[in-house]
């Protein structure tokens, strides 16, 4: 058992845990942060995705030992109440039938607005190849990564 | 006849205010009702909070379907309730709803399944908020001391004739004293402004926030997790093992073997041993140090290619006839030219993210159990054989499952955690890795299918033969929308290598693969249209009694016959691509599916589907749309990359690189439309996946020339 000192969602976090863990148990197991879902522990499916320092990427393969300065972000470091713009047009186009998977889905499509505000089909389809759903949502997930890069473009343009 | 009274057993105020548990049997109405009454159960339970939220506390659990939304709409609908005031969660069987059956089963009414969640509740929850409306405007007559003809609900308040207004939690504890009536008029269509609408998910919130709480997120103070290595082959057993190496890992609390548990009169579990540790992590690694010596029993060696033997070794007369009509012997004596095919069904698993998980504490005799069911009863009851204790002493708390497609139907997962939460200390967590969901499923049955039909000297199909061969205990119908004049249908059950159990759309989806496929075939050989064959061996609904049948043949014309099938069906292709229909149907809903499928470098893509359903009646067109599009991913994955096979008994497979599901840019463009018509109400939850794969497939042929008669097709030889 070796001590980590880690940020999520701007809060700092001490953990004493075996060195091989992945985040994805420290986040869950450790901390109580249950929304980074475990599906397959091998980087297939995209349910464990987080937001290391603003980009997506599978906690289920990044043992703790590789964290350092980075700053975690979880599904529930997104806002507490729905409000962030991908949150919402989730809600608007009523996207998740068993939800399991839509955290992860949700912070992959962040990742991509991030570096890319108005993505491409294909943008979206690379952004989102890593994310499984096995409810079949992908045509409601595709047109609410569109409907929150519209908004945020909205807003853009309102305020300049 | 069901009596009201007895439909709506007791008003309880707990602590005050208004709370109304509903009992109903499985089916609301109709043939099936009957057969099915001894299935009544406390279904739901309604209540009005004080901050005036109409809370429905539901058996009917939520599996992605969103069964629960359809619910709170029917009570909300008749109620007049304000749909931003509507709550729904799920319920815990435990003594207190046992006590209030009697001696009566709640199988039915505690589970979903069968597309059956909103069909089966779609009139007596409407009755339910009715009578609920009934006795908040009677209660409030009372108190204004007027007529209640002249009171109304509407956005969840009572209105009087003067302008009196009061909410439905200021007259909660009036109503709760109001006896529940005996009779209640429901809506009619038109008045209806909640139902035919799209709406929202009522939980919808809750998954973009990662607040809703599944299994897999239940903590709780002293709790444990374990994990399970299993015999990888299945109905092997545990012959030693060394967990000296195991027990020295970080975090090992213990070390339990655990024997194939058979759950009460269906599905066994795995033999293995399991490792009890203060983490899921520390359990999943400490597992991989545990030497296990396997007994792997008579299906150690078995391959597919062991009951392909088999199939081939047995002989017709093995065959058990479970249908026939006419004469069948002398169509085929009498037949101009005989067309056959066979088509192979193989195990394909089901690919729920959430990976079975179950939370269970034994303590004095009793036995807490928190689980994705998709079955209350019928899960508790096989628990409390497994740790033998009374029914009674098992408290099932029922939680949202993360996908479970039928899989959760099956008592493996929650036998297990219990089995070990009766040698624990405090409450355990067990959590499967995807691994063990993949390889100790409980699969979708392999099923070969053999097909014949007879043409006569007008090159008319006069008979068809069919024999199923099918890797099943059970009997297992071959039902289809079809009818001939000479029939028959003979039925083998073969050996099967794992353990077989419901999956999306369960024998539909094997049954439509093969008739579909061959209708297809017969139209190629016969020089028809796919469709005109297919609507002369539809039955003329008129002739037919059972209410049922009849609906099925009216809404299987009413799918294809449409204006936009048809225009579909016609739209010219640029060469390499090809077109492909089938017909299916789950219960009363039908479907047809157009797939469009492009061939080039030896693939196919599929690039589109046009999907129509009627269901009778729709609900929630959103939820109704995207159960469709759902449906048809599922059975894409089925059609063309999925499958489970074996090397020395094992499944090969193990994770989703190997069985892998539809990708988010392998999406086809998907056109749903909702057709409605008269009769029984449909589900939405299966119906899209029977008629995928013979419509994908037969545009692979229509594409390429090259007729695939295997799913997954990517096994066609």
């Amino acid at each position: 058992m070796t001590q980590y000192s880690l940020t999520i969602n701007g809060q700092s976090h001490t953990v004493d845990v075996d060195d091989s863990t992945p985040l994805l148990w420290v986040l869950r197991d450790t901390i109580g942060l249950t929304g980074t879902k475990y599906g397959c522990g091998k980087g297939l499916c995209g349910a464990c995705t987080v937001l290391v320092d603003g980009t997506a990427m599978r906690s289920c393969q990044l043992p703790v030992t590789s964290i350092k300065q980075q700053k975690i972000t979880t599904i529930e470091g997104l806002s507490t109440d729905a409000g962030h713009p991908v949150q919402q047009a989730w809600l608007a186009e009523d996207v998740a039938q068993c939800g399991y998977c839509q955290g992860g889905q949700i912070l992959s499509a962040v990742s991509l607005l991030n570096k890319n505000p108005n993505p491409s089909d294909t943008d979206i389809n690379n952004a989102m190849h890593g994310n499984l759903c096995r409810c079949g949502t992908y045509p409601r997930i595709k047109k609410a990564i569109k409907r929150a890069a519209q908004s945020a473009g909205n807003s853009e343009r309102g305020q300049s | 006849m069901i009596n009201r009274r007895e439909f709506i057993k007791t008003v309880a105020a707990t602590g005050g205010g208004f709370a109304l548990s509903v009992y109903l049997p499985a089916v609301s109405a109709g043939e099936q009702a009957d057969a099915l009454l001894d299935g009544w159960s406390p279904w739901l339970f309604i209540t009005v909070n004080d901050a005036n939220v109409l809370e429905i506390t539901s058996y009917k659990q939520e599996i992605g379907q969103g069964t629960s939304t359809a619910v709170a709409m029917f009570v909300a609908e008749e109620l007049g309730a304000d749909w931003n005031l509507v709550a729904v969660k799920p319920a815990s069987l435990d003594q207190h709803a046992r006590d209030s059956l009697g001696k009566r089963s709640i199988r039915w009414g505690a589970s979903v399944g069968g597309s059956g969640g909103a069909r089966f509740s779609w009139i007596p929850m409407r009755e339910a908020g009715a009578a609920v409306r009934h006795m908040f405007i009677e209660a409030a007559a009372t108190r204004w001391q007027v007529n209640k003809q002249q009171c109304r609900i509407e956005s969840s308040v009572v209105y009087g004739p003067q302008g009196q207004a009061l909410t439905l939690a200021e007259l909660a504890d009036d109503a709760a004293n109001v006896p529940v009536p005996d009779k209640v008029t429901l809506k009619p269509d038109s008045a209806m402004t909640l139902i035919g609408k799209s709406v929202s998910n009522l939980r919808q919130k809750d998954y973009v926030t990662g607040a809703m709480q599944y299994t897999i997120d239940i903590q709780l103070p002293g709790m444990v997790y374990a994990a399970i290595e299993r015999c990888p082959v299945f109905h092997g057993k545990v012959k030693s093992f060394n967990d000296r190496k195991a027990r020295a890992m970080p975090g090992v609390l213990d070390i339990i073997e655990i024997p194939s548990l058979v759950a009460t009169g269906g599905e066994s579990s795995r033999a293995g041993v399991a490792v009890i540790a203060q983490s899921t992590w520390q359990a999943f690694e400490a597992r991989k140090a545990l030497e296990i010596e396997w007994d792997y029993g008579s299906l150690g060696g078995k391959t597919v290619a062991s009951i392909e033997k088999q199939i081939n070794d047995t002989a017709p007369s093995e065959a058990t006839v479970r249908h026939q009509t006419g004469d069948i012997e002398r169509a085929f004596k009498q037949a101009k030219e005989i067309v056959s095919a066979q088509y192979t069904n193989h195990y394909q698993e089901h690919g729920h993210i959430e990976p079975m998980v179950a939370v269970a504490h034994y303590h004095q005799g009793k036995l807490d159990l928190w689980a994705p069911v998709q079955a209350a009863k019928h899960t508790a009851d096989s628990v409390a054989d497994t740790v033998g204790i009374p029914a009674e002493n098992i408290t099932l708390h029922c939680r949202q499952a993360g996908g479970s497609f039928g899989r959760k139907y099956a008592r493996d997962y929650t036998n297990e955690v219990a089995y070990l939460a009766r040698r624990c200390e405090g409450p355990v967590k067990l959590t499967w890795t995807r691994e063990d969901c993949t390889q100790n499923g409980e699969y979708h049955p392999f099923r070969h299918t053999q097909l014949q039909a007879a043409i006569d000297d007008h090159g008319d199909v006069s008979g068809v033969r069919v024999n199923t061969f099918e890797t099943s205990r059970r009997r297992v119908a071959f039902a289809i929308p079809y009818r001939f004049a000479n029939y028959r249908h003979s039925a083998v059950n073969v050996e099967t290598l794992v353990e077989l159990g419901a999956w999306r759309s369960v024998h539909e989806h094997r049954t439509a693969f093969a008739i579909e496929s061959f209708i297809d075939e017969l139209a190629h050989h016969l020089s028809q249209d796919p469709i005109a064959l297919r609507l002369t061996m539809i039955p003329d609904p008129s002739s037919l009694k059972r209410e049922n049948l009849r609906t099925r043949a009216q809404r299987a014309k009413h799918v294809l016959e449409h204006p936009l099938t048809q225009q579909h069906w016609q739209q010219k292709l640029p060469a390499g691509y090809g077109k492909g229909i089938a017909l299916g149907k789950m219960n009363e809903t039908l479907v047809a599916q157009i797939a469009t499928v492009r061939y080039h470098d030896n693939r196919y893509t599929v690039e589109k589907v046009f999907c129509i359903a009627d269901s009778g009646k729709v609900f929630n067109p959103q939820m109704a749309k995207g159960q469709l599009e759902g449906s048809i991913l599922w059975a894409l994955a089925a059609a063309m990359d999925g499958g489970i096979d074996f090397e020395l008994g094992r499944v090969r497979q193990s994770n989703f690189h190997d069985n892998p599901i539809v990708r988010f840019a392998d999406t086809p463009q998907m056109q749903i439309h909702l057709l409605e018509s008269d009769g029984p109400v449909g589900g939405f939850g299966e119906p899209g996946v029977p008629p995928l794969a013979p419509a994908v497939l037969n545009a692979c042929y229509a594409a390429s020339g090259k007729r695939m008669r295997t799913i997954p097709m990517k096994w066609h030889t």
